[in-house]
């Protein structure tokens, strides 16, 4: 089966969405100590509205703003009525797990009533198709990989450098600590959780024109999400990035080479593989070491 | 302490009030029964109002209240009036009631809502939900005796004994398919096939079907493939299938979502491959708006002509009846032909006996049929509860704005 | 990883100080819901073909919380392959009763062996790593295990088609047909949860717990933490795949659609909405699930919604689960009858 490099366009634009998800996880997992499973609900949500508003005619533009800050809203919401409530009592944590599990499936089931239960398919950011050494690449995918890697690159630099980002770090290390410093632990955390869910809103809008987007397919970015934050670790904010991509080659390469029937064999195997040889995820680069 | 049972006893308050004041609909009068005397006969119907089928399961309800609403004030289309006899009304001049009950595509919930259908005094169940539905409460049918029609399911295993003998299905089955598939890639001369689907239960059922069909007519397969539920890319899958360079490629497809995503993915580099899918296709504009114009040319059997005026005469009511609908399903006038004949089987029994009833259907020869073309009529016996034939099926294909056309240029062979 | 599993801390309310040491605490819920049963049984399921069938969903959602919630509250580990050990117990026994010779009840052992030797595997594999480590090789492994179930394995398991002709049961002379097998589902899932609550205050029990309070901790009191991790993981898949033979025998017919990976995701909630400090939580999660799937009926909207829109409810607003609710009520009314003494 022969591989072309157009392919590595095809996984590069799977994979920063993919990666988007597992950014939106990790912001989640490092202030709120959460595994937030309703991120893939956020991105359904907002590539159902995007696909809804650019089939009833509003510009893709504005479409994608809404669809962007409705992903923002659900995460803020979120962190203000699920985990806060729970966590603040001091519960177990496997309640707030469990608890946005349930708030994934009524997010699903909503977006059913609003949206629909056909799956919808949303017009593009740009139309047009620009010809690269033999092929035809869509601007739409070109902007895909675009949008998304400078939105993992400036959260990235926000997490590390810029100074509510580094607040979030402490806060995830030790929320009282952080507390007894002055900082204010309520808002960040509230940045954070919105932050995330736009990330989450922005892979729902880039993938609304890709494919078909129906109410249930929140369960199933919930799920590449997860397996790309896990491949790539936890250690920095880039690495969810690289296990998106990862993953994304992974699965396209294996599909070319092996063909698709087996790709879910392959995809247990190659993540026991790396928990057996690397069990940290692959790219847990330290970046405090102070 | 003192908050939290405060609290807890106003969460139990509140869902109970809300239990309360949904749960007092009252029994609504029978639409068009006025004037019908006796008890009202009960046919169940198991629905999805949240799952996989709840598209096409909602339309199908629709169809089969509206069936029983004509049924009830005794307008029937012309093709049944010498049938059923002058002034008709309801089944056994009972008027029918129609009972639903949710399974949300999930098997085992569907063998609890037959029983319950059942308990609520249904004498036939239609099941509307998914093909896994139909195939777990057929148990049930066989075990309590009631006859069964899954009008749709395209599942041959359905009806397949054992456990098959209360089940019924009305559109042409995979089998049934499988072999028209099979004459027409004959006719056109493919030698080597390609079979693409999803990575659901359904539809690897399904591809092995077909595949055996293909297989048994001397055709070669040259690459299966799988889009996994929920992908939002299919390039690896195009590839594969355009290097193994097929004459044909089928598309057994069961998530419809995932149907327009191969095409889209496809784009024009399947050019010179021709492309022909099963009623998915069809079943709702899915798979056409996702894929976008390059549906345009991908070709699949519809049950419906245009030719049959019985077929548009109810088609068109029913769509008269529910302007809201903004795509009707293949499936949807299933229901239909399903109804009328519970009704024609009841009537010629003179109870609602089922081994009876279900002797009956076995029996009914020659049913004149809203699917197919004209004068096609449905016939079923002992051997065959599918009671379509292949020449219930029209060619057809789809235009680059989804609309579907009548395909001329195929035919199906004898 | 920054995530770790940590204890549960409403491990601390479930033994209330007063008690501690005086009775056994173990034996009042189980008498309960002995009564209970007895009475749901004879009361209300033999009433209607379809009671039958929601207690055998009740049986069948038991046994799965009951199994999920042995690793998960007893050990700390969140295994998310509930599906793949389901479809154990339900494809031995098509399998068994279609292919073999073998007798039919030897189904039971032959499931629950296929079930917790998966599980050991997993447990391996991730052995030193945390619990959200495990939660994705599971869920990854389940899924797998559904694509094998609905389409490699086909030929054995009938996929999408799925396999019938699974006669009914004969034991010791009696045949076991629905009304006889939802009893011994009930009895099961009672033995279960009595042995689980009885399992949770002997000394292994302990261990189980303490190594989930600090591994570290559990390890200097000379206890064989990673054992124990391991046994834990294999006795939950262990009853799960209970569940999967029982239905099996019920149905007498199974397809692979009733094993995809979602499942797990409803059984995950059932021991919380029950309350998590006693394993009878999961047994009232699952009766909650099979009153929300009826109740759907009335209450507007399809049952996914109504579902998770109460759970969610449940989890924020109710601490202690439903046990905690009945707990509250129970302690409110005794200090109320205490201060009426007084007086």
């Amino acid at each position: 089966m022969a591989i072309e490099w157009i392919d590595a366009v095809t996984a590069l634009r799977v994979g920063i969405v993919y990666a988007l998800l597992a950014l939106a996880y990790f912001l989640f997992a490092r202030t709120t100590d959460t595994i937030n499973f309703a991120v893939g609900g956020y991105a359904m949500a907002a590539a159902m509205l995007y696909a809804t508003l650019t089939g009833g005619g509003t510009s893709p533009l504005v479409a994608f703003v809404v669809a962007v800050g409705l992903g923002a809203v659900l995460g803020g919401m979120t962190e203000t009525f699920v985990i806060r409530p729970i966590a603040s009592k001091g519960r177990d944590e496997f309640v707030v797990v469990l608890a946005i599990t349930a708030l994934l499936f009524v997010i699903q089931q909503l977006a059913g009533f609003v949206f629909g239960r056909r799956a919808i398919i949303g017009e593009p950011l740009t139309a047009g198709r620009v010809e690269l050494a033999g092929y035809e690449v869509s601007f739409q995918n070109l902007l895909t990989i675009a949008v998304g890697f400078v939105a993992a690159v400036v959260v990235g630099l926000w997490i590390g450098r810029g100074r509510s980002g580094r607040m979030m770090r402490a806060i995830g290390d030790n929320e009282q600590a952080g507390l007894t410093l002055g900082i204010p632990v309520r808002r960040v955390r509230l940045i954070a959780a919105s932050v995330g869910g736009l990330l989450a809103g922005l892979a729902g809008a880039l993938t609304a024109p890709q494919a078909g987007n129906s109410f249930h397919s929140g369960v199933s970015l919930s799920i590449v999400g997860f397996i790309a934050l896990v491949i790539g670790g936890m250690g920095s904010a880039y690495a969810p990035l690289i296990g998106g991509v990862l993953l994304s080659f992974l699965e396209l390469g294996t599909s070319l080479i092996f063909g698709s029937t087996s790709r879910d064999y392959f995809l247990l195997a190659a993540v026991l593989l790396v928990f057996i040889a690397r069990p940290e995820g692959l790219f847990s680069l330290k970046v405090r070491t102070t | 302490m003192k908050t939290g049972t405060v609290r807890s006893a106003m969460v139990a308050g509140a869902a109970l009030i809300s239990v309360g004041l949904t749960g007092c609909g009252g029994t609504d009068e029978l639409p068009g029964a006025e004037g019908l005397e006796g008890d009202p006969l009960v046919i169940g119907v198991i629905m999805d109002t949240s799952g996989t089928a709840s598209f096409y399961s909602e339309q199908a309800v629709e169809m089969i209240e509206y069936a029983a609403e004509a049924t009830n004030t005794g307008e029937f289309p012309v093709a049944l009036q010498g049938l059923f006899g002058e002034g008709s009304r309801g089944i056994l001049d009972r008027p029918v009631k129609i009972v639903t009950e949710d399974d949300g595509s999930d098997p085992n919930r569907a063998v609890q809502a037959a029983r319950k259908l059942i308990a609520a005094g249904a004498e036939a169940i239609i099941s509307t939900s998914g093909s896994a539905s139909a195939l777990q409460s057929r148990i049930v049918c066989e075990e309590e005796k009631i006859p069964c029609i899954a009008p749709y399911s395209s599942s041959g295993a359905i009806v397949q004994q054992p456990n098959a003998g209360y089940m019924f299905t009305i559109a042409p089955n995979s089998t049934v398919q499988g072999a028209s598939f099979s004459g027409i890639f004959k006719e056109n001369g493919y030698e080597t096939y390609a079979i693409v689907g999803d990575s659901s239960p359904t539809s690897a059922a399904v591809a092995d079907l077909y595949k055996a069909a293909f297989d048994d007519a001397g055709l070669q397969m040259v690459a299966r493939e799988v889009v996994p539920v929920g992908s939002t890319d299919a390039t690896a899958q195009v590839s594969r299938v355009r290097s193994a360079n097929p004459d044909v490629v089928f598309d057994s497809f069961a998530a419809l979502s995932e149907e327009g995503l191969f095409y889209k993915s496809a784009g024009d580099s399947l050019d010179g491959i021709a492309r022909w899918g099963n009623n998915g296709l069809i079943t709702s504009d899915e798979p056409a708006k996702v894929a976008g114009p390059d549906i345009e040319g991908v070709k699949t059997l519809d049950v419906r002509s245009i030719e049959n005026a019985y077929g548009v005469e109810v088609q068109d009511a029913f769509e008269k009846a529910h302007p809201d609908i903004d795509y009707l399903s293949w499936t949807t006038i299933c229901n239909w032909e399903a109804f009328m004949v519970l009704k024609h089987a009841f009537e010629e029994v003179g109870s609602t006996d089922g081994p009876d009833v279900v002797a009956e259907i076995e029996g009914l020869k020659d049913f004149p049929s809203v699917l197919g073309p004209p004068g096609y009529t449905t016939s079923f016996s002992a051997d065959n509860h599918n009671g379509s034939s292949s020449k219930a099926l029209v060619p057809v294909v789809l235009e680059a704005d989804g609309s579907i056309a009548l395909a001329d240029d195929e035919t199906i062979p004898d | 990883m920054t995530i770790t599993v940590t204890p549960a801390r409403t491990d601390r309310m479930e033994v209330p100080p007063r008690s501690r040491g005086r009775r056994d605490t173990t034996l009042l819920p189980a008498v309960f819901f002995l009564v209970a049963f007895v009475a749901l049984y004879f009361g209300w399921a033999l009433a209607e073909s379809y009671h039958l069938d929601i207690a055998m969903t009740f049986t069948m959602f038991s046994l799965l919380a009951l199994g999920m919630y042995t690793p998960l509250f007893l050990g700390g580990q969140i295994d998310l392959a509930y599906n793949a050990y389901l479809a154990a117990g339900a494809y031995a026994v098509a399998i068994i009763a279609n292919r073999t010779d073998i007798p039919l009840v030897l189904a039971i052992p032959i499931g629950a062996a296929v079930a917790a030797t998966m599980a050991l595997v997993l447990g391996l594999v991730t052995s030193h790593l945390t619990g959200f480590h495990l939660a994705l090789v599971t869920l990854l492994a389940g899924t797998a295990a559904y694509r094998w179930i609905s389409s490699t394995g086909a030929g054995l398991t009938g996929g999408a088609s799925g396999i019938g002709g699974i006669p009914r049961l004969d034991l010791l002379g009696i045949e076991f047909g629905r009304e006889q097998l939802v009893a011994a589902g009930l009895i099961a899932v009672w033995l279960v949860a009595f042995a689980l609550s009885r399992f949770r205050r002997s000394l292994p029990g302990l261990a189980v717990r303490l190594n989930r309070a600090s591994t570290p901790a559990a390890e200097v009191s000379g206890i064989p933490t990673t054992s124990i991790r391991l046994v834990s993981l294999a006795m939950g898949a262990a009853i799960g795949s209970l569940g999967g033979v029982f239905v099996a025998l019920m149905n007498q017919f199974i397809l692979a659609d009733s094993y995809a990976p979602e499942i797990v995701f409803l059984a995950l909630f059932l021991p919380l909405l029950g309350g998590i400090s006693t394993p009878w939580g999961a047994v009232i999660g699952a009766g909650l699930l099979c009153f929300l799937n009826e109740a759907s009926a009335f209450i507007e909207g399809p049952g996914p919604l109504v579902f998770g829109g109460a759970s969610l409810a449940i989890l924020i607003l109710l601490p202690g689960g439903l046990i905690g609710v009945v707990a509250l009520g129970w302690s409110a009314a005794r200090s109320r009858m205490r201060k009426e003494d007084k007086l």
